[in-house]
């Protein structure tokens, strides 16, 4: 990939829009119990989708009683040719268009246009995208990547005479012009947000008015829906109005909703488009996919969105959620790029409105991507050849031990990359290898005492980055514990399987899995100290391994869980309360944030330990841009995303940044050292160490 | 379930607080008048502000026509005559007070052309049509639907026409009416829809 992906303009403009949209949803969300009400729609579109092809017919029949023409179309080229069909029976050379991404995904506007008609956009958004011949780069915000300039540029091209930058001047162009035409385009198309079945009608959302102009004042009417919007009842419409405007932009609704039912005085014909979107139906792991309300939510939340932006991060549709529909409706080759730019953080999951597992499913998606369309050379080897197999494991990194004289600059850190690497460690100091393995550590240090205690043993399982990059953290956790009294073993050093599973490699994953499953099967509690290690052993290894994990993801816990349930009154005992020296401020890494959902218990550890509150930052549940072997593939995205934690970071003037994992650390630890900044970065058990009274450690 | 707004013995003044609160936030304006007479004299001044010569109206808004204005009114039958009007002169059915919304069961073409192409709606609301949430009002939606023979369409109306489609800054007047006025009628005497 190249620098040029990511356009520095675009990334701030984003990234604006992005913390608007956050106060925007918080407040409009305002008495409303957003967890509920999601659980609710997703039910209901479950329910919905597990009866579509009887709510299609009853939509169907519906409509036509009131008048409407319904016609159904298997692909995007069939659905092209009935709404040409209809045009050319009624003589018109041009059609008014409302917003639909389904007619962008079956790219209608070429189609009209190749067949002589004139497809005219009155969206302000899709209609500046048009005038410069180019796509959406958001579901609802098509030109977000356009300044105002950039619009005054288009619409003085298009006028024929200079045009003012102000945009009430320029949202006044596009009234203007619309109104000139409006009144003589003989057709009217538009999208729909939902067909309710008892009824027959078209449900549309909007905001301009376009939609109302569009769908009254041209005779000739046209609607284009997907055959996952149909609804029972207006009932579950309602439920999906409660939701879709407060989750997509951030009101508590928009300014126009209309219902279409009956054909009014102009004939209407409905078009339901299939689109592989039955396949999808079929599909049991993704059917969810079909939940989507496209609010955009996910979009205007992911980190990745945020730095590359729609044009980068899509085909026809953007993001996580774009890459699931583009793999069924593009075909899975066109979804390959974009599934490799999710970095896995979970927090679109945390915003959608119909509670669909993105991140786990474009993990899914990697995996049939990996099968049908091969994956490459250096993943497979990493994967299958090193990862999986714990004495090659071992002796990679034996080796990197053994070499690192060569390999270790100042401090600990690797010297820098030569040229053609520089892109990797520009942005972040690489820790070299430590001295010393955590396992031998521990086995020294007589930490693993067999001695009997009151409290019985806890198992540690440290992950690849304490063993072999900080060896220090694994030794604080323990001497915690054994000041907590307990008596500890080790689990084996071997990789938890996790860079497979979400590599897509889920045979090597359960490989990996099934060693430590092994393993661990006699411990009776598993302390964990990487958060990404804790959700393969809690909940992906257990999935991949099925009844043979019985009762294995119960042992499982994280350290800032472990001592926020079991420990909190013991470390009471044993900690000497004491503030960081120069304030504290937390990063909450994605797996312990929204996976395990722990990010609180190490809030209440931390505030309890060093006697403080915490200084939050901007954002601070916004991943780091490490994320594995993600910052490995997109080195500059990575970059850039780092960049916005630093600020975040800086903002909050405090000199300890804690945080739970240990890749976090690696990255956010290794930027402040490239960029100079004096702030000691901290895992949780670091942390509690520090403050374990002398008698105690 | 869904936590329900429950409307007191004071529920109608409250919803109506509510109503303006939501629709302000929204972006209309909102006039209070005690009577159907008081929110004719309310609608004369608005129409005289404006200097409207034509206004586009419905028949269901009769009641509310200030007597001055009766000989100025168009109905929306043609698009074009709906757009060179000064405003639209409309009568909402419902309000919901949690979106600060005006619900019209649509009976034509022509009336939402009157809702939608002046540069300014003035709308009438009665107080005693309002409701908690949109829910309250979906029978009588579903109700107005139902129908073969009918017209079959509703519209919502929350505020006026916006746009944030250039670099994320909210512009009103759009496509659809620049200023959306509402004159929330409190006295019962007013004929209903």
């Amino acid at each position: 990939m190249s620098r040029s992906r990511i356009d520095p303009h675009l990334k701030s403009v984003l990234a604006e829009f992005s913390r608007n949209y956050l106060i925007k949803r918080r407040n409009a969300l305002m008495g409303q119990d957003f967890e509920e009400l999601r659980t609710l729609l997703a039910e209901m579109k479950d329910a919905s989708l597990e009866r579509n092809a009887e709510l299609l017919d009853r939509f169907e029949a519906e409509a036509r009683r009131r008048g409407n023409e319904v016609l159904r179309a298997s692909d995007g080229d069939e659905a092209n040719r009935l709404i040409a069909d209809v045009l050319g029976r009624n003589g018109a050379a041009k059609v008014a268009k409302s917003k639909s991404m389904v007619g962008e995904e079956t790219h209608l506007n070429d189609f009209l246009s190749r067949r002589g008609i004139e497809p005219r956009e009155t969206d302000l958004g899709e209609w500046i995208v048009q005038l410069e011949a180019e796509a959406p780069t958001h579901m609802v915000m098509p030109a977000i990547h356009l300044t105002r300039a950039d619009v005054a540029r288009i619409f003085a091209r298009r006028l024929g005479r200079p045009v003012s930058e102000e945009i009430p001047a320029l949202v006044r162009i596009a009234r203007e012009e619309l109104r000139r035409e409006i009144f003589t385009i003989p057709a009217g198309f538009i999208g729909a947000n939902a067909l309710v079945a008892e009824n027959g009608a078209v449900i549309l959302v909007t905001n301009e008015g376009n939609g109302r102009l569009v769908s009254t004042v041209p005779p000739v009417q046209i609607v284009l829906a997907s055959i996952e919007k149909v609804v029972p009842t207006m009932a579950d419409a309602a439920l999906l109005l409660r939701l879709l405007p407060r989750n997509a932009t951030g009101q508590v609704f928009t300014s126009y909703v209309s219902f279409i039912a009956g054909a009014g005085n102009h004939p209407r014909t409905i078009i339901i488009l299939d689109n592989h979107r039955s396949e999808i139906l079929a599909d049991p792991v993704f059917r969810q996919v079909l939940r989507c309300v496209k609010c955009s939510a996910c979009l205007n939340v992911c980190p990745v969105y945020k730095v590359l932006g729609g044009k980068e991060f899509a085909h026809v549709y953007m993001g996580g959620i774009g890459t699931l529909l583009t793999a069924w409706i593009h075909g899975l080759k066109e979804s390959k790029a974009m599934a490799g730019l999710c970095l896995g953080c979970h927090r679109c999951e945390d915003y959608c409105a119909a509670k669909i597992k993105i991140a786990d499913l474009v993990i899914a998606l990697r995996e049939r991507l990996n099968e049908q369309i091969g994956s490459p050379l250096w993943k497979r080897l990493a994967f299958e050849g090193v990862l999986a197999r714990p004495p090659v494991h071992r002796a990679a990194f034996r080796a990197a031990r053994v070499g690192r004289p060569l390999l270790a600059g100042k401090k600990g850190y690797l010297r820098r990359l030569p040229f053609p690497f520089r892109k990797y460690d520009r942005f972040r100091a690489v820790p070299a290898p430590a001295k010393k393995t955590f396992s031998k550590l521990f086995n020294k240090s007589g930490l693993g005492s067999k001695a009997p205690t009151g409290k019985g043993r806890i198992t540690i399982f440290a992950g690849c980055l304490v063993e072999h990059f900080y060896p220090e953290i694994g030794m604080d956790a323990a001497r915690v514990l054994k000041a907590l009294g307990y008596g500890i073993d080790l689990a084996p050093a071997a990789c938890c399987g996790f860079p497979s599973a979400n590599g897509g490699f889920p045979r090597s994953a359960r490989k990996s899995y099934g060693k430590l499953m092994e393993a661990i099967r006699a411990s009776e509690t598993v302390v964990t100290l990487c958060p990404t290690c804790t959700t393969m052993l809690g909940h992906a290894g257990p999935d991949l391994a099925g009844d043979e994990a019985a009762g294995l993801a119960d042992k499982i816990i994280s350290f800032a869980e472990f001592m926020e349930r079991k420990e909190k009154k013991g470390l009471a005992r044993v900690l000497s309360k004491r503030p960081e020296p120069n304030a504290l401020t937390y990063h909450e890494s994605c797996h312990h944030k929204y996976y395990l959902k722990a990010a609180e218990a190490t809030r209440s550890v931390l505030e309890a330990a060093t006697g403080s509150k915490i200084k939050d930052m901007p954002e601070t549940a916004t991943c780091c841009g490490f994320a594995g072997s993600f910052s490995a593939d997109h080195p500059e995205v990575s970059e850039a995303i780092l960049a916005e934690k630093l600020d975040a970071i800086k903002e909050t003037g405090a000199g300890t940044v804690a945080l739970d994992c240990p890749g976090c650390l690696l990255q956010v630890r290794g930027g402040c050292r490239r960029q100079g900044l004096a702030v000691d970065v901290r895992h949780t058990a670091q942390l509690l160490a520090e403050r374990l009274d002398k008698r105690n450690s | 379930m869904v936590k329900r707004r429950t409307p007191g013995a004071s529920g109608g003044t409250k919803l109506a607080g509510l109503f303006r609160e939501r629709a302000e936030a929204a972006g209309a304006e909102v006039r209070t008048s005690a009577t159907p007479s008081a929110a004719r004299t309310a609608i004369a001044s608005i129409l005289g502000e404006l200097g409207a010569q034509t206004i586009a109206s419905a028949a269901d808004v009769k009641a509310f026509v200030p007597a001055k204005y009766r000989a100025r009114l168009i109905r929306g039958n043609k698009a074009e005559d709906s757009a060179a009007a000064e405003a639209g002169l409309v009568l909402a059915h419902f309000g919901i007070a949690e979106t600060g919304t005006l619900v019209h069961l649509d009976r034509s073409d022509a009336e939402k052309n009157v809702w939608t192409l002046p540069p300014v709606c003035v709308a009438v609301l009665e107080a005693s049509t309002i409701v908690g949430r949109l829910e309250a009002v979906l029978p009588a939606i579903t109700k107005h639907l139902a129908s073969p023979s009918g017209f079959g369409q509703v519209s919502l109306v929350t505020g006026p026409s916006r746009t944030a489609d250039i670099e994320n800054v909210l512009s009103i007047g759009v496509h659809g009416p620049c200023r959306l006025v509402i004159v929330l009628v409190d006295g019962k005497n007013g004929k209903k829809a």
